[in-house]
């Protein structure tokens, strides 16, 4: 039996064979169960000593590979030193390591980093959110939970421009903007409510207001352009009519007839800049936001007229003329077919129309009270506002496709239709009933001395009896409605 | 360390800033060892020229990258010769032939025991190629090359005894290859 050699015991054992010592010597000294296993391997080994001879190149070759080596080394220094890759990246990690060893403020920048990758993720998930959201408010309608953004989007613009152009013109799209609103949601099955017609007359006298500030070329080149704006809006509007629900129809009416009303501002304008701003409604209207103001009705904000509107106005500082109380008479006047009021009234919310009549013709009114000017700039609301029962669209669709009919043939007073008489016929009817008999209207008697003339609230100052105010607005209505032209809207 | 080693530390230094005469001395010193390692395996002069000015030349790369030897110069040499070694056989796989030796291509008339021992010597090396990878390297820095074990453990980076071990499993290996248990010799 032979014991296996350790590799000690080989190792050994080769150490003498490359000693020099022979084999069989080694194998003498070996025990003899080791012996038997560690001659072979000590014959092989030996073996190997048959590849030591080595054939060396000739000196000649050994000069030129040393030489080759040398050109080798010059080249090597000559190119720049560029590590590798590997050996960057190694380095750049020995020397991260040692920087945030040698500086221990550096673990807090990692929480920094990631604090603002969170908060640029957040960033743009929000602005990408805010700008769907802006996307869809801006194409929402009058109801929606959007709508309040895009009006409020509209003040912010509108209170960046600085340039009255660029304001008359912001304020013009706005107003459009309200009127398609108005059409959309008659499409939709919809009923415009008052504070629409609110925001659709504030935007276009704010427009005129913006605009009136402009020189005379400009003003007459801006009328122009809004002038054809409006008309085309007024044929929109006068299509929709035909279709509109009857809900829909009496806000339609309304709507058409401040389009009616602002276009035809616009034509004056545009013929005549200073009587523009002579006639101009807004001449005293503070109402225009200042810029970077926010003026605009809400959905749900009461506005004058409504409950919870302000219904004095108290304005010490306001001097009425006939044009600024064209509107009428203040709120707490009764009109027509109130108690108090003239029940011969004949009011028409066309009377302001008429405002294109001489208005410095008769000795303006001094207001020694003027607790009505606020309603008079908004006193639309009384004419148009949304008092129950004082208002028959039924009547009023009749008047307009009367005059459509008629293709705008300038009519005289006789012939044309009468609006229902004093009671409930038309918002501006109640509002001109409430203020008719009072004769507290300053501009009344202005207005009705000229024949026509805007102050169509139908109060007179001079006691001359709100009737007659309304008579006269509803003729200086017939008659602005020829001057406008019914073929306009044909 | 002694005068030496600090000698070898400062020419390696000066070699890893590619300074010439550090590495012509360095070549000087350790291309003839390297040259014989390469021969006493391919058993051919010019394959051994070749392959030994590619273990420089892989030197030189090295130091002007950055990277190569810090310390053990010897080693790196080897354990790069080494892996030269092995590049060379395996494109000789690929080529699907095995080298001539080139005394037994010689033209010329051989006496007859000289002969008898190139034949032995290309069996050998033969029998040491089927040995593995660091099986070969071990017999062929032990053997042919004449180091030591502690020189060849830092070669190969393994501990002297697993040197040992390794030794031990070659040369049996290598035994019964050159010895088959048929009889006779390969």
């Amino acid at each position: 039996m032979t014991d296996q050699p350790t590799s000690e015991h080989l190792d050994r054992a080769l150490q003498r064979l490359q000693g020099g010592e022979s084999v069989a010597a080694i194998l003498r000294d070996a025990e003899t169960t080791t012996a038997t296993a560690l001659e072979p391997l000590l014959h092989t080994a030996a073996r190997l000593t048959a590849l030591l001879p080595v054939a060396t190149p000739t000196a000649e070759e050994q000069q030129a590979d040393r030489a080759a080596f040398v050109a080798m080394v010059r080249t090597l220094q000559q190119q720049p030193v560029s590590p590798s890759l590997s050996a960057r990246l190694n380095r750049w990690i020995a020397h991260t390591g040692r920087f945030k060893i040698e500086n221990r403020q550096e673990k807090e920048r990692q929480p920094m980093i990631i604090l603002a990758i969170k908060l640029l993720v957040v960033l743009s998930l929000s602005l990408g959110s805010t700008g769907g959201a802006l996307a869809l408010a801006e194409q929402s309608l009058p109801g929606s939970p959007l709508y309040g953004v895009k009006l409020t989007l509209e003040d912010l613009t509108a209170g960046l421009q600085t340039n009255p152009a660029d304001q008359a013109n912001l304020y013009l799209a706005q107003a459009q903007a309200r009127a398609r609103e108005m059409l959309q949601l008659v499409e939709q099955g919809g009923t415009p409510d008052e504070a629409l017609l609110l925001r659709l007359r504030e935007r276009l006298e704010w427009a005129f207001a913006a605009a009136s500030e402009l020189p005379d070329p400009q003003l007459a080149s801006w009328c122009a352009q809004a002038r054809q704006t409006l008309q085309a809006q007024e044929q929109a509007m006068a299509g929709a009519l035909a279709t509109a629900p009857a809900a829909a129809q009496e806000q339609l009416l309304t709507a058409l007839m401040l389009m009616t009303q602002a276009r035809e501002q616009a034509h004056t304008g545009e013929q005549d800049p200073a009587a523009f701003r002579v006639r101009r409604p807004w001449a005293e209207e503070p109402d225009r936001p200042a810029p970077g103001a926010s003026r605009t009705p809400q959905p749900g904000q009461s506005g004058p007229g409504q409950p919870g509107g302000n219904p004095d106005g108290a304005c010490p500082d306001c001097t009425p003329t006939g044009d600024a109380n064209r509107y009428g008479p203040q709120p707490e006047q009764p009109g027509p077919g109130q108690p108090g009021g003239n029940p011969e009234a004949t009011p028409t919310p066309m009377g302001d129309q008429v405002r294109h009549g001489p208005p410095t013709e008769q000795p303006r009114p001094t207001a020694t009270a003027c607790s009505d000017c606020a309603y008079n700039r908004d006193s639309w609301m009384y004419r148009y506002g949304p008092q129950a029962g004082q208002y028959d669209p039924a009547a009023y669709q009749n008047r307009w496709q009367y005059r459509w009919q008629t293709q705008a043939t300038p009519t005289p007073p006789a012939e044309v239709t009468p609006m229902p008489g004093p009671g409930p016929t038309s918002p501006g009817a109640g509002e001109q009933q409430q203020g008719s008999t009072a004769g507290s209207d300053q501009s009344g008697g202005g207005d009705q001395s000229g024949g026509g003339d805007q102050g169509g609230g139908g109060g007179d100052q001079s006691g001359g009896g709100g009737d007659q105010s309304g008579r006269d607005l509803g003729k200086g209505d017939v008659g602005a409605a020829s001057r406008v032209g019914v073929q306009d809207f044909v | 360390m002694n005068d030496s080693g600090a000698q070898e530390a400062g020419r390696l230094r000066r070699a890893r800033a590619l300074d010439a005469d550090a590495l012509a001395s360095i070549y000087d010193d350790y291309h003839p060892a390297i040259y014989r390692y390469l021969y006493r395996q391919v058993a051919d002069v010019e394959t051994a020229r070749d392959l030994a000015a590619e273990v420089f030349h892989r030197l030189l790369r090295a130091l002007h990258a950055g990277q190569g030897p810090t310390d053990h110069l010897s080693a790196w040499l080897y354990r790069t010769a080494h892996n030269v070694l092995v590049d060379h056989y395996r494109r000789q796989q690929h080529r699907r032939h095995l080298p001539l030796d080139e005394s037994l291509a010689s033209d010329g008339p051989a006496p007859g025991d000289e002969v008898e021992s190139r034949l032995k010597a290309a069996q050998l090396r033969a029998a040491l190629r089927r040995l593995t990878a660091h099986q070969q390297q071990v017999i062929a820095l032990k053997f042919l090359a004449g180091l030591p074990n502690e020189e060849v453990a830092r070669i190969v980076g393994k501990p002297v005894g697993a040197v040992k071990s390794l030794q031990h499993r070659a040369l049996a290996a290598l035994q019964r290859s050159l010895n088959p248990p048929g009889g006779g010799i390969v």
